[in-house]
């Protein structure tokens, strides 16, 4: 594997990655893609909120507390 | 910070967390499928160090028409389910095909969760078509190039995406192709931003 630049950030190479030609950009349809996703993003909040609702506390906490990276704890040190 | 540039891409290693397990596992299915993905969420920051989690990852997938979908489907609900439909029919036609979005998760859970969908501008399908392979603990994604990325952050203007824009700045500033860079800060209208934050 030919390596370049292998070496700590705080030496840096520069690399020219070789990219296809750049895209036309019609910005009235990126803002629109991100309307959407806001949107959709909206969606998704007011989605889960429900699903919170209808599940025990230990559930959603259980899930909120592995996303955050801590492994799930025994019932007892609840 | 040891990052390797290789040609197959930036190659380092970390403690993974829960996120990463999650995302590399999603990602290894569609791999397997041979389905081109990028990653193009807030996601990206937080797989190079930033320290915040998410709720949900969100990726551009190929656009494949629906037998293949089909195959992709089958094989994610075996381990995960779609928190929008039960049906992949549905999941193509009224969503996908639509441009709209789908979400996975783990079965029983809602977060963290996998959104995907279609590339719908040109700018989604450039990301997907010059994607940026990272190899992390051996193991292999894809995500957005941040010369992209760092511009679109930039563009969606929330406190956290800007502070997610600076992180992946300040992170690969050295090794990013500038001219690409300014290309798109131009064509997203960001340059008055990237030098009130970035410069």
């Amino acid at each position: 594997m030919r390596v370049w630049g292998k070496k700590k950030l705080s030496g840096g190479i520069s690399i020219k990655r070789k990219f296809t030609p750049y895209p036309k950009i019609d910005i009235d349809e990126i803002e629109e893609s991100i309307r959407q996703n806001r949107e959709e993003r909206l969606k998704f909040v007011r989605m889960y909120a429900e699903w919170v609702k209808r599940h025990s506390n230990k559930e959603w906490s259980s899930q909120q507390r592995e996303l955050m990276g801590n492994p799930p704890v025994e019932e007892k040190d609840m | 910070m040891e990052l390797e540039f290789t040609e197959k891409g930036i190659v380092f290693n970390k403690e993974l967390n829960p996120l990463d397990e999650f995302v590399l596992y999603f990602t290894r299915l569609l791999d397997e499928q041979g389905i081109g993905y990028c990653i193009v969420s807030g996601y990206v920051a937080i797989l190079f160090g930033r320290s915040r989690t998410s709720e949900d990852i969100d990726l551009f997938i190929e656009r494949i028409d629906p037998k293949r979908f089909k195959e992709l489907w089958n094989r994610l609900i075996r381990d995960f389910e779609c928190l929008i439909t039960s049906d992949p029919n549905d999941a193509y036609d009224t969503y996908l095909d639509n441009s709209q979005t789908i979400r996975f998760s783990r079965k029983g859970q809602f977060i963290p969760n996998i959104e995907i969908k279609f590339p719908k501008t040109s700018l989604d399908r450039w990301t997907l078509e010059n994607r940026l392979r990272v190899i992390v603990n051996n193991r292999s994604l894809h995500v957005s190039p941040m010369e992209v990325q760092i511009p679109y952050k930039l563009k969606l203007g929330s406190e956290k995406d800007i502070e997610d824009a600076i992180y992946l700045y300040s992170i690969f500033k050295d090794k990013l192709n500038l001219e690409a860079l300014s290309v798109f800060l131009e064509s997203l209208g960001q340059k008055e931003t990237f030098r009130r934050y970035l410069d």
